[in-house]
């Protein structure tokens, strides 16, 4: 049921839903990209959670739960449809990079492995924030929360990056200098402390939706 | 005959307040069964309760033998429902919306999605957006996609809400139709009692919660303490006067030159034999009809007492 429950979320979808997803391509990368892979790996999490945020605006919810599927595998379906959504994403930006690497004049690199699990795990991190705010406050406040709180973490990275050299901030400059030296032990740590989140977020999302009467 | 509903003592508590308050009910198939009551009775928090949308407080639903508290999903997959609007993707078309719905439900065809257009008449409109739809289109969908996994209990909350006299009644005709060729019971919520009248086989009454009344439609299988009489006779104060004497329990009254009595078939027979004995011409007996309305209001105003 939970298959059925993912392909009810990918054929249920407004076309121009599609088209907005791909419009993520403008800001994230201008059509072009300076083959930086934190541009990449943020555009697979863009793609990825696009439909899982959009699509609780358009589902039925009376039709939903009056269907012969308990509440835990609704919930289920709705963490696993990101990953679903990842392949197709993984897919369109790796053409997109690999036509790159492949002609264009500078350097660049293909999407790695390490890249792709850590746009998994920022992508669940979104996620796990999201549901139990959806559940619980309703899709406009949880869509505005995430969204808040997605910009004001990506300010906070930008803001680490610009004055982690700060002479008086040692301790940030050893910090981001070690991510720098391991970045795959900072993804597996990242990967590592978001699959527990996305556990405990499942957990209480399957919680408030049990309990949830529409 | 099983009852494929069955509502056992069910209770739902809303913050402090008790919205059902110890409901019990049966539904058996092929049955159109109506439920009544006044805006904030509880009709729709029961409709909830009994599709899954909403969790029972104490009590149970028992839906072809099977427990929408203990065993949800074997209960829910014999009910099709709409709540308030049929749950329609506006951007799909009519054959769409009811293909999305039947990837969702257990062995439903091709046939059965074509089947169902025909039978609510949308099949030539199957392949237009829902949003071009007129309301009455809307619920005929709604209809055929409740309809679409076959199952045993139909349930319905104001289904004919905005819909048109020619839209009503063709709703009614399929919901007839439904329940008597498939023998799915028909559980409906409504507060139009001309409705209910026209289309249930029985109707419960709730209020504040509880349910007041369950009774037939049918005049003619009412309880007999509930059937009013009036007789035309020769003197209408010797009548009176004899009535009372002889039949104290009875509700008997005077009323626009003729006696009006509440009683039983064989007591009204009893009492005509009587007042000729005593020499009081008997003209004419007539049962009086009291409208659904009439016990509607009559249920609703005597409350929960």
């Amino acid at each position: 049921m939970v298959i059925q429950l993912l392909r009810n979320e990918m054929f249920s979808q407004k076309a121009y839903n599609y088209v907005l997803a791909f419009s993520s391509f403008i800001p994230f990368t201008g059509f072009f990209t300076s083959g930086v892979p934190i541009r990449h790996i943020l555009l697979i999490i863009v793609l990825s959670s696009w439909v899982p945020l959009i699509a609780p605006y358009y589902e039925r919810d009376a039709l939903l739960n009056s269907l012969p599927v308990t509440r835990k595998k609704i919930v289920t379906a709705k963490y696993l449809a990101p990953l679903m959504w990842s392949i197709p994403a993984t897919v369109i930006v790796f053409i997109y990079v690999f036509l790159f690497v492949t002609y264009a004049p500078f350097p660049a690199r293909l999407i790695t492995g390490w890249d792709l699990l850590l746009a998994l795990a920022g992508l669940y991190l979104l996620i796990s924030f999201f549901y139990p705010l959806l559940i619980s406050l309703g899709y406009i406040a949880a869509t505005t929360l995430t969204a808040i709180t997605g910009g004001a973490i990506m300010i906070g990275v930008q803001m680490v990056i610009n004055i982690y050299h700060n002479p008086s901030m040692t301790s940030l400059d050893s910090t981001v200098e070690n991510i720098i030296a391991n970045p795959n032990a900072f993804i597996l740590l990242f990967a590592g402390i978001t699959l527990i989140i996305t556990l405990l977020s499942y957990a209480l999302s399957v919680k408030l939706y049990e309990r949830k009467d529409f | 005959m099983e009852s494929i509903l069955s509502l056992q003592n069910v209770h739902k508590k809303l913050g402090k307040k008790l919205a059902v308050n110890g409901v019990s009910l049966d539904v058996y198939p092929g049955e159109i069964y109506g439920f009544l009551g006044p805006n904030g009775a509880g009709k729709t928090t029961t409709i909830r309760m009994i599709t899954g949308l909403t969790k029972i407080t104490s009590g149970d639903i028992r839906i072809a033998d099977a427990s929408i508290t203990s065993d949800y999903k074997s209960a829910i997959q014999h009910v099709g429902t709409i709540v308030e609007n049929p749950e329609l993707y506006p951007y799909l078309t009519a054959e769409k919306n009811l293909l999305h719905f039947a990837r969702m439900s257990k062995n439903v065809t091709k046939e059965d999605i074509d089947s169902r257009l025909k039978l609510v008449r949308l099949d030539h409109v199957r392949n237009q957006k829902v949003r071009k739809f007129s309301l009455g289109m809307k619920q005929r969908l709604g209809i055929a996609q409740a309809l679409i996994h076959r199952p045993k209990v139909l349930i319905l909350d104001e289904p004919t809400n905005g819909l048109d006299p020619a839209g009503v009644r063709e709703m009614r005709d399929y919901l007839r139709k439904v329940a008597k060729e498939e023998g799915v019971a028909i559980f409906i919520s409504s507060h139009l009692l001309a409705e209910i009248e026209l289309i249930c086989d029985r109707f419960a009454i709730i209020q504040e919660g509880k349910l007041v009344q369950v009774e037939r439609v049918s005049d003619e299988d009412r309880p007999e303490e509930m059937n009013r009489y009036q007789l035309e006779v020769s003197d209408l104060a010797k009548a009176h006067k004899l009535a009372v004497r002889e039949f104290p329990k009875l509700v008997i009254h005077e009323k626009e030159n003729w006696l009006h009595i509440k009683a039983a078939k064989e007591q009204v027979g009893q009492l005509i034999m009587f007042l000729t004995s005593q020499g009081v011409m008997v003209y004419q007996s007539v049962r009086e009809k009291q409208t659904l309305e009439d016990r509607f209001l009559q249920a609703t105003e005597r409350g929960v007492s």
